[in-house]
């Protein structure tokens, strides 16, 4: 309980960090967004609109810096994040509520697929050791992990989408259809991004979680459990991967984290209308509220996840749970 | 008879190399009976206890012989009939007992899994065993839903002894258990192991570097050195006689129970290495009794008196 109250005061204060920094960078930057959106018009803009554009961003520069920075944590616990530049007058608050479910649900759905997938295949892979297929696992994994992962997906809609036409080449959905046949629609152009992502991030997954149980499968209670007459899934599982897992906890907490970031690569692509993809265009434009509205919802799931990460570590590990006392 | 050993040979390869760890070693354990097998470290004693309970993993292999449990060869048993004889039929506690719980499950989950592989009962009955078994080697039963880091060394060891007795079985093996404890500690556990051997009636094969632990205790002892049994005789006997020079530096190396103070000698220089061809006698060079033919030819292991078996040259 300690533990978990210490966890969260750290949690709190790592959130508290963000916020600020999050407020001072840009900051620190010379230049600001009204600027770039006169840039934008060509000059062709009056002074009261110029004006009315800073209140409307959120930068006033005769205020009082510390008056500024409240106000900022104001908006931002009410979600208010100003308005895009690029997507002008589209508030950033419904640029990110358009993209995120789209994110979540590829990258987060894949994502989870790929550790689940890389895990398993991991501890087979282990377990049976000096078998061919098995031992084939590592060169495949090293493969799949150091792809350039771009490349992998461009040959990959290549092939599938433009020479087969077996999936579409671009977007989310094709807007064509309500109800059922929408989720259908959705599903089917999730697929091959999905297909990508799973396969260029499970190498990794493979490789480590190998690592890690060929070294539990050496100590001295997985041949106590053998001794014992347990049957093989027995051992494999309850003794071998249940302790194998608990280094790639930190590893997975920290892959969610960053899924609301979106995978740049893959939804630059696929075109895919997510959190990735209309970051690239706000950092393209200069749109800083949009980006750093992003950024910060970045940090913020990163930060949760290791919470997470830690208190599934409690779960997991007993001896984490007395924090290394009796 | 419960156990026989025939002519085993066993040890490790990998590339070109090959370490013979067990070298034509032959014994029988009876029922009931403690069988302690002595021997520097490095010896092949946990190889001996490994190959016998096909516990052996790569690189280490059985090259020849074969083991009898029961009448059975374990050799021409498939792998499930193996699993199902263990802990039920032969069980083994290790050497270092420290590392031979899974740290993250409760201890009494790792008791249960070992009992319900082989039986069927239900929670009440296995909490009730358990809860025997604790009392049975002085645990508390509060342990029972403690983690493997909460308890002492010794806790450890007297738990893994108690899950190797869970199921009653005809043969405990134990391997250095109680080298990890210190002297008082070791002797409880010894006089314990023994006092339920004589309430349950298994047999014991008890392995140890420590001879002095054993001469009071077994019934039998068996001297290894250098992947061989040198001798082998009822524990009276062979402290009282003991024929093979090396046994003599052993018996030499620590004080005896009672009489006038003596100086303690060791035994000069090392064993031979494992891992290259012996030729003749493997103690011949640090032998203070060291003949000429002792060189060139290993000797025979033979029955010199009932039941006291030696490998030297000495007895003919």
């Amino acid at each position: 309980m300690k533990y978990l109250i210490r966890k969260i005061m750290f949690l709190l204060l790592t959130i508290w960090a963000a916020l600020t920094i999050n407020f001072i960078l840009p900051r620190l930057m010379p230049g600001n967004p009204a600027e770039v959106m006169v840039a934008k018009f060509r000059g062709k803009i009056t002074p009261q609109a110029m004006n009315a554009l800073k209140i409307a961003f959120g930068i006033d520069v005769h205020q009082n810096i510390f008056v500024q920075y409240f106000r900022y944590i104001q908006n931002t616990m009410k979600g208010n994040f100003g308005i895009s530049i690029t997507y002008f007058p589209m508030p950033v608050k419904s640029m990110l509520a358009q993209s995120i479910p789209w994110t979540l649900g590829l990258v987060g759905t894949s994502t989870i697929i790929a550790f689940t997938l890389g895990t398993l295949l991991g501890i087979k892979s282990a377990w049976k050791r000096n078998n061919f297929l098995a031992d084939m696992s590592v060169p495949i994994g090293l493969f799949l992990k150091s792809i350039p992962y771009f490349w992998l997906a461009l040959l990959f809609l290549y092939l599938f989408s433009f020479k087969l036409s077996w999936f579409p080449l671009a977007g989310g959905s094709s807007g064509k259809f309500i109800g059922f046949k929408e989720v259908l629609d959705i599903l089917y152009h999730s697929i091959l991004p999905a297909f990508t992502i799973v396969v260029a991030a499970s190498g990794g997954w493979i490789l480590t979680m190998r690592n890690n149980m060929i070294s539990v499968l050496s100590e001295d209670y997985i041949t106590f459990a053998a001794a014992k007459g347990l049957k093989e899934k027995e051992i494999m599982y309850k003794y071998g991967a249940r302790n194998a897992i608990l280094p790639n906890m930190t590893g997975f907490a920290m892959a969610l984290g960053f899924i609301i970031g979106g995978s740049l690569l893959t939804e630059m692509v696929f075109s895919y209308p997510g959190v990735g993809y209309i970051l690239y265009q706000a950092v393209e434009s200069l749109d800083y509220p949009l980006m750093q509205a992003i950024f910060l919802f970045i940090s913020l799931a990163v930060l949760v996840a290791n919470f997470l990460a830690d208190v599934t570590y409690v779960l997991l590990d007993p001896r984490v749970r007395s924090g290394g006392k009796e | 008879m419960i156990l026989r050993v025939n002519e085993l040979n066993a040890g490790y390869t990998w590339g070109d190399n090959l370490v013979h760890a067990v070298n034509d070693v032959s014994f029988e354990v009876e029922k009931g009976e403690f069988l302690g097998i002595a021997g520097e470290s490095g010896c092949g004693k946990s190889t001996l206890a490994f190959s016998i309970t096909g516990l052996l993993r790569p690189p280490g292999h059985i090259f020849s012989g074969s083991v009898f449990f029961m009448g059975k060869d374990l050799a021409n048993l498939s792998k499930e009939e193996i699993r199902r004889l263990r802990w039920k039929d032969f069980s083994i506690v290790f050497q270092s007992s420290m590392n031979v719980l899974n740290p993250v499950l409760r201890i009494k989950d790792q008791i249960f899994d070992g009992i319900t592989a082989h039986v069927n009962v239900d929670k009440e009955e296995l909490l009730a065993h358990t809860k025997k078994l604790f009392k049975l080697v002085n645990v508390s039963s509060e342990f029972l839903d403690a983690y493997p880091h909460q308890l002492s060394g010794g806790m450890k060891q007297r738990i893994v002894i108690a899950s190797a007795l869970s199921l009653n079985p005809k043969l405990v093996i134990m391997d250095e258990p109680t080298t990890a404890l210190d002297v008082v500690v070791q002797r409880i556990i010894l006089q314990e192991i023994d006092e339920l051997r004589r309430k349950l009636g298994f047999s014991i094969i008890f392995i140890t570097h420590d001879l002095s632990l054993l001469v009071e205790i077994s019934d039998t002892l068996a001297i290894m050195y250098a992947g061989r049994i040198v001798e082998k005789a009822p524990s009276a006997e062979l402290y009282a006689k003991p024929m093979h020079p090396y046994t003599e530096g052993l018996m030499n190396s620590f004080p005896p129970l009672s009489g006038k103070r003596k100086r303690l000698h060791g035994i000069p220089g090392h064993p031979p290495k494992l891992s290259e061809e012996i030729k003749g006698c493997p103690f011949a060079t640090r032998c203070p009794k060291k003949m000429p033919i002792c060189e060139n030819i290993s000797p025979p292991y033979i029955e010199v008196e009932k039941g006291h078996f030696v490998a030297c040259h000495l007895y003919k």
